[in-house]
């Protein structure tokens, strides 16, 4: 336990000086975001050696309970920023967004660390739990890079001036930040529809009902929704850009509410992973 | 006829389409916190428009689809017409240039992996036509899951039934301590269940799976199914899915004269019960005895054994019975173990002949389950095709303009990816000779 914790601990620390070094980097200095990035993905490496020991400590991949959720959660999304940065030089500014964020979600999670051990109830132990599981985690990291993108597309088309100018002339063109928050949209309804279905037949295979208008079920549904709302206003409505990036950030907080708040609203029955807020 | 047309029309509008989404939405985050209501007329109803709707979208981008595929490689007058007089992109052929500009173009296009059909002055280069297919068939998907859901709850069954073990019971509407059944049910099965043993147990990889029960499925005499029935692992047989939701007690009682007549058994189901002064709750139940006369009642509660404070849910080590028997408006009362018996003021002995466990369990009867599965798998399937393989096309004309040849070309991409119109441009411009840009009108 203590080496595990000692490990998160590293990893909040390079988080919170990635988060620190991006913005000080994106506001006056943009080769300081070089090293932000470094920072940032060096975080990576306790943060994964802390989830494996857990993992291997209480026998079930990081699923149950806040403290293993949130911080799983952050660490897809920086190694889907880690993915960005290496395919696509030029989008690190993104990281302003992400990081923080991630920050705060490992941040938060160690304030309940302790008393986070959770067993794995005959419920539980489904392979179709697992599949639920990981494509939540893609499309919550795919929604929130949309969602960063669309921010960095927002900033730019304000004319973000000043000192922040020259930072963003060197990302790739509007129209690529403005397809990729499309195409990271695209992937995350996939993976969340994955997550619904594999979710509805773990409950089928569970309790013999496939959908049963839990809060927990009807948020995801809506989330699912509110992207299928975006799709069609960009492909069939021919929103693109400014309007289409306004939906993108819209979208998010939807996600986080069915993600964190519903189980916090409505004390749900079906909140397994968030016990020990 | 015209009608109908006129409303398939309307019902394929983008807009509504988008209206209806936004209406499932709200009053799906409205009905999160008003209780039941997503059975409520006015939600289904814009579902089934929805379903309607998709399904209305789904045709219309199947015939738009199906025509794009079939012209694939044939380009009409008209088209060619405005390649040549508004073309997306002109390049100009440089001065000079080496061999065929038409040939050049079409081994950049095949280098960019698109697949080339040309004739002596024009080029269609094209890719990802089968992706012109996800959409279509993710909207039939939605459209044929939804209707599917919506006869599956209409025809099915679901019901909690107490089995104590040793004994079975019988798939019909009677044996069920509660079900519900859609108005379009067909009818319980008429099989028999029977649970022959029940303990905690662990499963193969030291997992454990709680207590379960073991459970034989039966037609007649013939064993349909045996198996151990636990959270992830029910029982199937066909349209059956049996869970196991728990477990009790059961008395096994009988009432007879003891003189040789018709002797009635029953099996009492007692369940745990923490707020209850013994731990469980009471069975309320009627045997109406041999001679004719009538019980009114009878109460039979089994109290747990307790261990620091707390009741163990289990069959406790001297099971008894507290028996309360209304008759007549006479109440008796007795506590009985094992074979014992008490008088009922009919005349008859009402004898406790052994306490076992029960499972409780579930039974839904859903055909629908399966394709439900099946459409969810196409869904993503086809969802997948629409989105990972975008539908691309190059068309090129070489066309001669006052100042010479020069290449004209229209770009389409079905997502429109940015960086394929710009990798169309260079690989079009290398082709060429690397001339300028003459005019460029939309990105
Ligand atoms: C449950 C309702 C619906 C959902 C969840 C949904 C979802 C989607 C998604 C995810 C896409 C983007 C991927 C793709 O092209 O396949 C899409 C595209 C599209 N949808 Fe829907 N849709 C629904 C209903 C409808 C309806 C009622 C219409 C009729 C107007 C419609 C028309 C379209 C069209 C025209 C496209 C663009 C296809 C393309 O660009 O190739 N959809 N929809």
């Amino acid at each position: 336990m203590t080496l595990e914790i000692v490990l998160m601990w590293a990893a909040v620390t390079l988080y919170a000086a990635g988060s620190v070094l991006f913005t000080v980097g994106f506001v006056f200095h943009r080769p300081l975001m070089r090293l932000a990035v470094a920072v940032s993905l060096a975080g990576l490496a306790p943060h994964t050696a802390a989830t494996a020991i857990r993992w291997v400590r209480v026998g079930h991949p990081p699923m149950l309970g806040f403290y293993e959720v949130v911080p799983n959660l952050a660490w897809i999304a920086v190694v889907l920023f880690g993915l960005i940065v290496w395919r696509r030089r030029g989008l690190e500014p993104i990281g302003v967004v992400i990081m923080p964020i991630s920050f705060l979600m490992i941040g938060a999670s160690m304030l309940v660390a302790p008393r986070a051990d959770m067993p794995l109830t005959p419920t539980l132990a489904s392979w179709w739990l697992t599949i639920h599981i990981s494509f939540a985690k893609l499309s919550y990291g795919s929604f929130l890079a949309s969602f960063a993108l669309a921010i960095v597309f927002l900033v730019r088309e304000s004319g973000g001036g000043g000192r922040w100018s020259d930072v963003l002339e060197k990302l790739p063109s509007q129209a690529v930040i403005d397809d990729l928050s499309f195409k990271f949209i695209a992937a995350g309804f996939i993976f969340l529809g994955v997550m619904i279905a594999a979710g509805a037949i773990w409950a089928n295979e569970a309790w013999g009902r496939y959908w049963n208008w839990d809060p927990i079920e009807t948020w995801s549904l809506i989330s699912w929704l509110v992207y299928a709302v975006y799709l069609h206003l960009r492909l069939t409505l021919g929103w693109r850009g400014k309007r289409a990036a306004w939906v993108a950030v819209a979208a998010l907080p939807v996600v986080l509410f069915a993600l964190v708040g519903v189980p916090l609203v409505y004390k749900s029955v079906h909140a397994a992973y968030l016990k020990g807020v | 006829m015209a009608f109908l047309r006129a409303v398939i029309r309307r019902l394929r509008s983008r807009r509504l389409a988008v209206g209806l989404i936004l209406a499932v939405i709200a009053y799906a985050a409205a009905s999160s916190v008003i209780p039941n209501a997503f059975g409520s007329p006015v939600f289904l109803a814009v579902v089934a428009l929805l379903a309607l709707s998709t399904a209305a979208c789904a045709w219309e981008r199947t015939r738009s689809s199906a025509r794009a595929l079939r012209r694939t490689g044939r380009v009409d007058d008209a088209q060619v017409e405005r390649l040549r007089e508004k073309p997306w992109l002109t390049v100009r052929v440089a001065q000079g240039t080496e061999g065929d500009p038409l040939s050049a173009s079409a081994d950049a296009m095949r280098r960019l992996r698109l697949s080339v059909v040309r004739g002596p002055r024009l080029l269609e280069a094209s890719s990802g036509r089968v992706g012109l297919l996800g959409s279509p068939l993710f909207h039939w998907t939605l459209a044929v899951l939804l209707l599917v859901i919506a006869l599956g709850r209409l025809s099915r069954a679901e019901g909690a039934i107490g089995v104590p073990v040793g004994f079975s019971r019988t798939d019909a509407t009677g044996s069920y301590r509660t079900v519900r059944a859609g108005p379009l049910y067909g009818g319980h099965s008429g099989l028999t269940l029977a649970v022959t043993d029940l303990r905690p147990v662990k499963d193969a990889e030291g997992v454990d799976r709680g207590v379960s029960p073991l459970v034989e499925l039966r037609e007649g005499g013939t064993l349909l199914r045996r198996q151990r029935v636990y959270p992830n692992n029910p029982l199937r047989h066909g349209s059956l899915l049996i869970h196991s939701s728990g477990y009790g007690i059961a008395a096994v009682v009988s009432v007879g004269s003891g003189s040789g007549g018709p002797i009635l058994q029953s099996e009492p189901l007692v369940d745990f019960d923490a707020k209850r002064p013994g731990g469980t709750t009471a069975a309320v139940f009627d045997l109406t005895a041999a001679g004719g006369k009538v019980l009114d009642s009878i109460t039979l509660t089994i109290p747990l054994d307790r261990e620091g404070g707390l009741s163990l849910e289990q069959l406790p080590r001297r099971p008894r019975a507290l028996v309360t028997v209304r008759a007549s408006g006479v109440e008796t009362s007795a506590v009985l173990e094992k074979g014992g018996s008490m008088r009922l003021p009919t005349g008859e002995s009402l004898r406790v002949k052994d306490f076992v466990h029960y499972a409780r369990l579930t039974v839904a009867d859903d055909w629908s389950v399966y394709p439900i599965y099946f459409l969810f798998v196409l869904a993503g399937i086809a969802m997948s095709v629409s989105v990972t393989v975008p539908y691309r096309r190059v068309r090129v004309l070489l066309a001669e303009t006052a100042d010479g040849v020069a290449l004209h070309a229209e770009v389409r991409h079905s997502r429109g990816d940015p960086l394929f119109a710009e990798m169309v441009e260079t690989a079009l411009r290398e082709a060429a000779g690397a001339a300028p840009v003459l005019n460029e009108e939309s990105a």
